[in-house]
């Protein structure tokens, strides 16, 4: 028996957070559904998909979306296709699952745990949907299981012993018997124990999520009698990195040199998607919104973050103006770090001193 | 810094003059109107030019006019100084349209005016840069003229500004003012989110927008939820109506075996049915067509023969009798052409009479009826009779009467009988009248008669040769005539008649014989045949020859049957009919033809598909209803993001607003605190100032914010206000004050301080004690004391201080 293992996919989600610019996010949602498109071609030469949540991100889908996906998955009418609804796609009273007509093949799981037997590969299927955004324990018992039968579980949760999103005793469900549980919610892909893993996001979502992403290829062979063999294996999927960076611009005096140290790390500028934190002390004459935006024409996607400071000399400035207007302000923000204070102090410094810097003085 | 030699080409009432001064005290003295204020604002526009400050278009200024050259078309001059140890020398040219400043570096002589900044409304270099301050500090602080100490709200702001920025350390080019101005312009420009063209303000209403446009787009997918909801409702509604479609194609499989089953049984009938026509075409028969036919023609051919026949001896006896009549007329006619003479006689007889009795008739048209004539004469003929009678019986009266008269002698009766005979008269008259009448009348009707009687014997006259000629009527005598007329061509021609008869008649005779031998010739062929088809007669042959067209009529059955059989197979073949029909046998269905039970299935099946049709058009509608609304909306992601990207962009212009705002406060607060300390060390410094000018008098000066002076009284020990003290005293406190700020104002630059006649209300002592302080302070300061005394000279020569006396004369 051949199964398709993925999870997580938040087709259609909204990347504001990550603040990538709307055009990027739009082809990087399409880039998604692509690799959805890959997983299902892959799903397609296998007896079952099992989708362990967060299929789609719902609040942000829209009707059509969805039953693109549909058609997606009813293209592959002869594999059987189970879906463990998650937190993001959990069954609420207005989620698209219920409003559309489901293809033939996709079996979404009702919000309590229950099975579907396949007797053409003696498998059984157990799975449970979310019902609502947070789970504190596991809502039911793992059911005594027939050893004849290959059996599966299709879940979204956290195995942890202590999570806001559905815990899952690790050890009771080692002790469950499962030939294999596919899991979804961590997005990062992983083996839990033997026959325990979670494929991980299909993509990633995030610019921390640096790692591989992809689904797991499984196959399972059973005879009467006997326990499971099974064999696995991860396939990344085909959509632009995650690239999160820093760096530090003090002593570098021109956009150059800035350009040089950033895209020095970045191996592919036309399909990563980049984030840079610019840190340090920013040189004369040089603007971080100029700077991205230069370097916004040869990279595929930038998000800047500017947690440079001015390159004032606070403690000479101090010094040479203790008795002066300049000295006395300065001396308002001491001890004041935060970053609102640190804005204040650099914009009352930026109208002190009409020619900007202490040199002058 | 310091002035060390000016030049006036041509200002005001000067032309050409040239002053020189010290570094320390220089008492400029001239009467008055000898130009010292002339001076004083020269030495101000070498610095800051003849235009107005602060204006964004080039105006001139009042003093423009004011100082314009009485005499000498130079409107300008020149200043030498010593600043920052290098004599400089301003050259400046004031008119208009000529304007220009050049600076010489008189050390090097170099040209330095490029190193200045460019004042880009005056279009000439700034040489306020010199001083390091502008005009209005200029004439506010370090020019101190007579009694315009009167201080005005700008320039208690210029002080307090001047307070701040020369406490303790002075700042070259900071102004906390302008610092406070400057974050507020870039406060305005981000804006508030009530500002709609700002940055701020866009933004807000860009998220206002969005958040529209979010609203909308969650509304659609709502909406397209439940159209999908419905579609899905739709889809099961199609898969009843699909279940209901194959029930109804197993019923009709099931009726498709029973119609076999009923075909397969007609099939067998039909199939009996040939067989038994089969039987009926291969029977034998004794005739075939063609002889059949043969037999029909020669039996046609004899009935016509025999009819020919018999009409042939009728028409050869006809013709016959018409030889011997016609050989009797001639015979007749050859008698009668001896008669012909008397026959033409007659002719001329009967056309006389003829023409007699037309002549009769004619006239008889003409006459009166034959009654009415005898009615008239008989009615005349009693007329005249009654007439006749009365004149005889007058007469006779007449007579007697004469009689009596004569034999009675009554003489009356003469009278009597003549009237008698008058009267008789006129009965006498109508009686011939009457007599007369009938005689003619008598007479037209014996012509009458006489001619009716003519008319009869004509008449019979025509009817004896009528009858002669046994003509029926006078055409047809006329034609007898006529005939015996031509008697030669009426004999020759019946000649030609009895010929052409009498070959007619041998013509029929010969016909007549050849119809025999046909007639014969066919009844030996009728009977032939007859006997081939062992038949005795006609009927029988006719029988025989039926037997063929009911064969013919088999085969044609046989032929109908046989396509009904092979439609009723249709594209089956005998063998799958059957099998159809054993399997219909098999599952208990009986053979029936459907008829009705098919229109009941066809009106279902059509049911069925309208169900399917309506169902399929609700999901289009719904399906094309989603797109159309999908399609006028963005995705909610994107929309999404646009709204977090405004929301970020609010979030740091906010950021940024607030730091700007942060930092006012902290520079007001700063400047604040600056002020009150400063203004401490301030009052402090003016206290000692005025202590010394007042001998100890008022010891302690307080300046309020608002520049209100309030002093402290020695002698009374009570703070009094400015205002109470008199115009001496306020004079010496306002020269404390404006002095403190002029000497305290820039204090590296040591700018020249000018004093414009400051102490004429002076008395001696307070003079001699300002004097004492200015020798002091003009060891380290150039001073400028303009004054139209000598008293001044001769107190400072008393104290023994110093100084360049610059005569400007009277």
């Amino acid at each position: 028996m051949k199964f398709i293992h993925t999870a997580d996919n938040h087709l259609f989600k909204s990347f504001a957070a990550s603040k990538l610019p709307p055009s990027v996010a739009q082809a990087y949602r399409k880039d998604m559904l692509s690799a959805f498109r890959e997983i299902i071609a892959a799903a397609g030469k296998a007896d079952i998909l099992l989708i362990s949540g967060d299929l789609t991100e719902m609040a942000e889908s829209s009707a059509a979306g969805v039953k693109r996906v549909f058609d997606l998955i009813g293209s592959i009418s002869d594999t059987a296709v189970f879906l463990s609804c998650g937190n993001h796609d959990y069954l609420s009273e207005n989620n698209l699952y219920k409003s559309l007509s489901l293809p033939p093949n996709l079996c979404i799981f009702p919000p309590k745990l229950s099975s579907v037997y396949m007797e053409d590969i003696n498998t059984r299927i157990w799975g449970f949907s979310w019902e609502k955004s947070r789970y504190g324990k596991l809502p039911f018992d793992f059911a005594k299981l027939n050893t004849e039968e290959i059996n599966i579980l299709c879940l979204h949760g956290d195995v942890s012993d202590n999570s806001p999103y559905m815990s899952i005793p690790p050890e009771a469900l080692k002790a469950a018997g499962f030939d294999y549980v596919a899991l979804g919610h961590v997005h990062k892909p992983g083996k839990i124990a033997e026959s325990i893993y979670y494929a991980g996001s299909a993509c990633a979502l995030d610019f921390s999520e640096t790692g591989p992403h992809g689904y797991i290829t499984g196959v399972l062979t059973k005879q009467k009698g006997e326990s499971g063999k099974a064999g696995y294996s991860f396939t990344n999927t085909d959509v632009p990195s995650f690239l999160s960076l820093e760096v530090d611009i003090s002593g570098l005096e021109s956009y150059d040199e800035i350009k040089q140290s950033l895209m020095g790390q970045i191996k592919n500028p036309d399909r990563d998607m980049v984030r840079v934190s610019f840190k340090g002390f920013r040189g004369e004459g040089i603007d971080i919104p100029s700077l991205c935006e230069e370097l916004e024409e040869e990279l595929y996607c930038l998000v800047c973050k500017d947690e440079t400071s001015p390159d004032y000399n606070l403690e000479q400035l101090y010094r040479e103006n203790k008795e002066n207007i300049i000295g006395l302000f300065i001396k308002q923000y001491e001890g004041r770090e935060d970053r609102a204070s640190k804005a204040a102090l650099y914009a009352g410094l930026d109208a002190l001193l009409p020619r900007g810097k202490e040199g002058a003085l | 810094m310091k002035i060390m030699k000016l030049r006036m080409n041509s200002f005001g009432k000067f032309t050409d003059k040239t002053l020189e001064f010290t570094p320390g005290l220089n008492i400029v003295s001239g009467g008055n109107e000898a130009g010292k204020s002339t001076l004083h604002k020269f030495i101000g526009a070498m610095f800051f030019g003849m235009y107005k400050q602060g204006k964004k278009n080039k105006l001139s200024s009042e003093d423009y006019l004011k100082y314009f050259p009485w005499y000498g078309e130079n409107y300008g001059g020149s200043l030498m100084m010593e600043a920052g140890g290098d004599p400089i020398t301003i050259v400046r040219n004031f008119r208009k349209n000529s304007e220009k400043v050049s600076i010489i570096n008189e050390a090097s002589g170099e040209d330095i005016t490029e190193s200045f900044p460019y004042d880009p409304v005056a279009k000439l270099p700034d040489t306020s840069e010199i001083l390091g301050i502008n005009r209005y500090v200029f004439e506010n602080t370090v020019s101190i003229s007579q009694m315009s100490s009167a201080t005005g709200q700008a320039l208690a702001g210029e002080i307090s500004e001047m307070i701040v920025n020369t406490s303790l350390t002075f700042t070259p080019g900071v102004s906390y003012r302008n610092a406070l101005n400057t974050l507020s312009e870039r406060r305005e420009k981000i804006g508030t989110k009530t500002q709609s063209k700002t940055p701020r303000g866009k933004a807000e209403i860009r998220l206002n927008q969005l958040t529209e446009e979010l609203k909308a787009a969650e509304q659609i997918k709502a909406e397209n939820a439940e159209r999908y909801a419905q579609i899905k409702k739709a889809q099961t509604e199609l898969v009843k109506n699909d279940v209901r479609r194959r029930a109804l194609g197993k019923k009709r499989e099931m009726s498709l075996l029973a119609q076999y089953a009923a075909k397969y049984e007609k099939f067998k009938e039909l199939t009996g049915t040939l067989n038994a026509l089969q039987s009926e075409i291969s029977a034998e028969i004794k005739i075939n067509e063609q002889e059949y036919r043969r037999y029909l023609t020669c039996e046609n051919m004899l009935s016509d023969a025999r009819e020919e026949y018999d009409k042939l001896i009728m028409d050869r006896r006809i013709a016959g009798e018409q030889v011997a009549s016609l050989a009797e007329k001639l015979e007749q006619l050859k008698s009668d052409k001896a008669n012909g003479e008397n026959s033409r006689a007659d002719a001329a007889v009967f056309e006389n009479a003829v023409a007699k009795l037309a002549e009769v008739k004619e006239q008889r048209r003409n006459d009166q009826q034959r009654g009415v004539l005898e009615e008239q004469y008989n009615k005349s003929e009693r007329a005249s009779r009654a007439f006749m009678f009365s004149f005889i019986g007058l007469i006779l009266a007449a007579a007697v009467f004469v009689a009596i008269a004569l034999i009675g002698g009554d003489k009356n009766f003469y009278t009597y009988s003549l009237i008698e005979a008058l009267i008789g008269l006129p009965c006498a008259a109508g009686w011939i009248y009457f007599l007369t009448k009938a005689q003619n009348t008598r007479r037209l009707f014996d012509a009458v008669v006489k001619k009716s009687a003519l008319e009869v014997a004509y008449r019979e006259q025509i009817d004896a040769f009528l009858e002669k000629y046994e003509a029926a009527d006078l055409r047809e005598l006329n034609e007898i005539f006529d005939r015996a007329a031509g008697m030669e061509e009426r004999i020759s021609e019946l000649n030609g008649q009895l010929a052409a008869a009498v070959q007619k008649e041998k013509s029929l005779m010969e016909s007549s014989e050849s119809v025999k031998a046909k007639t014969e010739h066919n009844s030996a062929i009728m009977a032939s045949i007859l006997r081939g088809a062992s038949c005795g007669n006609s009927a029988e042959l006719r029988a025989e020859y039926e037997k063929i067209r009911a064969r013919d009529m088999a085969v044609a059955k046989h032929e109908a049957t046989l396509q009904s059989a092979a439609a009723l197979l249709g594209d089956m073949s005998e063998q799958q009919l059957q099998e159809k029909a054993r399997q219909a046998q098999s599952m208990g269905i009986k053979p029936l033809e459907f008829d009705d039970y098919e229109k009941t299935l066809s009106e279902e099946e059509r049911d069925i598909y309208e169900e399917a049709t309506r169902i399929n058009n609700q999901i289009s509608s719904l399906n094309g209803a989603i797109e159309s609304s999908s399609m006028k909306v963005r995705e909610i992601s994107e929309i999404a993001e646009d709204i977090s990207s405004v929301k970020e962009t609010i979030a740091a212009l906010e950021e940024k607003y607030a730091a700007l705002s942060d930092a006012s406060e902290s520079i007001m607060r700063v400047s604040a605190d600056i002020k009150s300390d400063a203004a401490a060390k301030f009052n402090e410094y003016v206290s000692e100032l005025l202590s010394g000018l007042t001998s100890g008098r008022y010891s302690r000066v307080f300046v309020g914010e608002d520049m209100e002076i309030t002093v402290r009284d020695e002698q009374s020990g009570n703070m009094v206000a400015l205002s109470e003290l008199s115009g001496g005293t306020i004079d010496q406190c306002y020269f404390a004050v404006r002095f403190a700020v002029a000497q305290l104002i820039i204090p590296d630059k040591a700018l020249p301080i000018f004093l414009d006649d400051c102490f004429v209300q002076y008395d001696e002592g307070r003079l001699f004690n300002i004097l004492a302080l200015l020798g002091k302070v003009a060891q380290s300061r150039q001073i400028l004391l303009f004054t139209c005394r000598r008293t001044e000279q001769q107190l400072l020569d008393s104290l023994g201080v110093t100084y360049n006396l610059v005569n400007l004369g009277r």
